[in-house]
């Protein structure tokens, strides 16, 4: 009992520690994908517009 | 109890201070790291390309490979010095109260972050499709380098494994040994991610053979194709090397678990790196993998020794095992390699096996007996050829058009392989003391608190034909004293170098006789953290020969619920079997995405254009038939 106790005090504090920088990346991929979309999305859509 | 206690630090997890502080400071560099990232993908800085530049024009692939390949390097060889230096600090001063408590412990946390983010840089330096060949798609506007998510992964569960020991230590007490089992993920995200290394240099080199934005060509011609080769040396070199590192507590005199891992981890490590390094780099390449291998490992000890000031770590030449491994390549063509490593293997485990066992009475703290040399060959010949199973899948992964497959599906035997190795791991794992033996010390006393010691075991038999019979002083906040018992007569062995027996120090006699590992403890201090009590120094004592684990990890916390125990080692096993599974899985796609493509396109880690020119059109169409098939 005392090493459950052990063992889930001491996840929700070391937790951060390595699930803190796998959440970062996760959510850096999504954010640069998703700017990257929507620029070449714009890029598309001006070279559409200058065409016309 | 108190009568022997000496100032000892805490002996469970870290303090919440230390542990706070850790998670802000990873949060923090984390987020740099990917703040450079993201401003780079979205061209706000040429800091990354900068730094990239000199990389780059060394390594003649694109700057998303340099970088990462340099930055990992560099990591890793960080993290190995941190890894020398941190066993031997165990060893020379006991636990440590805390991932911060000792310096040791910041080469490994930086290298182990470095490799992380080289990982990482892998990722956004790529831009579009460069990597396409053959990368894995994140999005329609980005393709990253295969092996760039296996080094951010690596890097990743290698920093996962401290806070995972702080959970061990604090429900298990802290294992004072290299083999932990939290212990092996930061090793093997470390030091097993060498050829995801050479893997993403492969993968530069395939992209710069068309256009790209950010890189260079291979060029043709004498230098390059010298320089790939002298890249692919020691990239097996520092295999050897990394791999060597598991080995560290018999290099260091005080192996915790039973004396025939160490021939069955110089079997696995010598044909895996040699196979490797014969096979991709030609005539030599063995023999120069060793000779970088000793480079680097004496680099490691002048560190650890005469630098840091602690207890000198002892390492094998490997130079018997290379010398058959070059044998091997000139009876089979490397070009087969499932045969010359085959023939590598049973030449590695038998010949070079014994070449260890003289290496053992040159250099190494602890001989390896007559008696004992059977076994190691036994041991050696199985884990070698595990070793040539995994050397196969590496070398025809990282030279894809050159090297023959090994069946149908390449990753077969080195899963093979890999497996094999643990089962005979496994297999030597289990060891006890001896039932109902004692062991009489006698003590001669000396000046400084020192004294020679007389032991006689009884029965007679527990040391018949011992594997070992050693005398270990250790943790007496200076260097450690090992060294091999004199024996004077049946059952009775004499010290050959005075024990001290005060303070912190930790005095006894270690045997091992096949299976049956005990020790008979002279003297040990009081450690109220523990807590358990002192073990005196009398004169004349007869003491039970007790289990070695129960002497050498004092911290670790007995009455643990033994299903406690069974899950959470099972969990961490599979980490290691989950990252093992991703480095494979990275060298296996590389190498598929290669062998897919036209022979005009193929790369190869040894091999410039100019050399894959000299072999003709003729050679490479046999190559692609080959590789088809």
């Amino acid at each position: 009992m005392t090493g459950l106790y052990a063992c889930a005090s001491h996840l929700l504090v070391d937790l951060p520690l390595f699930g803190g920088p796998v959440l970062f990346v996760i959510a850096a991929v999504l954010l640069i994908s998703r700017s990257e979309r929507r620029r070449a999305a714009q890029d598309n859509a001006q070279a559409v517009g200058s065409l016309r | 109890m108190n009568l022997f206690a000496v100032a000892a630090p805490p002996a469970g997890g870290a303090p919440l201070g230390q542990v706070i502080g850790a998670t802000v400071a990873g949060l923090l560099l984390t987020a740099a790291l990917l703040v450079i990232g993201m401003r780079y993908r979205a061209g706000r800085t040429k800091m990354l390309e900068t730094l990239a530049a000199p990389f780059t024009w060394l390594l003649r692939v694109p700057a998303w490979a340099a970088l990462p390949v340099a930055l990992a390097t560099g990591s890793l060889v960080l993290a190995g010095a941190g890894f020398y230096w941190d066993v031997a600090v165990h060893i020379d001063r006991g636990r440590d109260p805390g991932p911060f408590g000792t310096p040791a412990h910041y080469p490994i946390l930086l290298g182990l972050f470095g490799i992380f983010a080289a990982g990482w840089l892998a990722l956004v330096m790529a831009r579009g499709t460069e990597a396409g060949r053959t990368g894995v798609r994140l999005s329609s506007t980005w393709t990253v380098p295969t092996s760039g998510l296996v080094m951010m992964a690596c890097g990743g569960f290698a920093l996962m494994g401290f806070p995972l020991d702080d959970v061990w230590h604090s429900i298990f007490g802290q294992d004072v040994t290299l083999w932990g089992p939290t212990h092996l993920i930061m090793l093997t995200g470390g030091q097993l991610m060498i050829p995801t290394i050479l893997g993403l240099l492969l993968e530069g080199r395939a992209a710069a053979g068309v256009a790209t934005p950010t890189g260079t060509a291979a060029h043709p011609g004498r230098a390059a194709r010298w320089g790939a080769r002298a890249i692919a040396l020691s990239g097996a070199g520092g295999v050897l090397a990394g791999l060597t590192i598991y080995q560290a507590e018999f290099g260091f005199g005080v192996p915790q678990y039973n004396l025939l891992f160490q021939p069955a981890l110089l079997a696995f490590t010598a044909t895996l790196a040699l196979v490797f390094g014969r096979a991709v780099t030609g005539r030599g390449g063995a023999l120069g993998a060793a000779a970088f291998n000793i480079v680097v490992s004496g680099g490691f000890v002048l560190f650890v020794g005469p630098l840091a000031g602690e207890t000198t770590p002892h390492f094998s030449t490997y130079i018997p095992a290379a010398i058959c491994v070059e044998v091997a390549a000139l009876i089979v063509s490397p070009r087969r390699i499932a045969a010359f490593a085959a023939l590598a293997g049973v030449l590695v485990g038998t010949v070079g096996t014994l070449g260890e066992w003289a290496w053992t009475h040159v250099w190494m703290p602890i001989p390896w007996p007559a008696h004992f040399v059977p076994s190691a060959i036994a041991v050696g010949l199985a884990a070698a050829l595990c070793g040539a199973a995994v050397g196969a899948f590496v070398s025809s992964s990282l030279a894809p058009g050159r090297l023959s497959l090994v069946g149908a599906r390449r990753w077969v035997p080195g899963a093979a392989g890999a497996v094999g190795f643990a089962a005979i791991l496994a297999v030597c794992l289990p060891t006890h003391a001896p039932v109902g033996a004692s062991g009489t010390v006698v003590l001669d006393r000396l000046a400084g608190g020192r004294a020679s010691a007389t032991v006689s075991f009884h029965p007679v038999s527990v040391v018949s034909s011992p594997d070992y019979v050693q005398q270990l002083s250790w943790q007496g906040h200076t260097k450690s004293i090992v060294s091999m018992l004199r024996r004077i007569r049946p059952g009775v062995y004499r010290t050959v170098t005075p024990l001290p027996l005060s303070g912190s120090w930790k005095s006894l006699i270690r045997t091992q006789q096949g299976r049956v590992r005990g020790d008979v403890p002279v003297y040990l201090p009081a450690d109220p953290a523990i807590p358990v009590a002192g073990i005196p120094d009398r004169s004349t004592v007869t003491r039970a020969v007790i289990s070695d684990t129960t002497l050498m990890q004092r911290e670790r916390k007995r009455g643990v619920a033994g299903w406690l125990w069974t899950t959470a080692t099972s969990v961490v096993m599979a980490i290691i079997a989950v990252l093992l599974a991703i480095i494979g899985w990275g060298l296996n796609r590389v190498a598929g995405a290669l062998t897919g493509n036209p022979p005009r396109d193929r790369r190869d880690l040894a091999l410039g254009d100019g050399r894959r020119r000299r072999l003709g059109r003729g050679r490479a169409r046999v190559a692609a038939a080959g590789a088809g098939r």
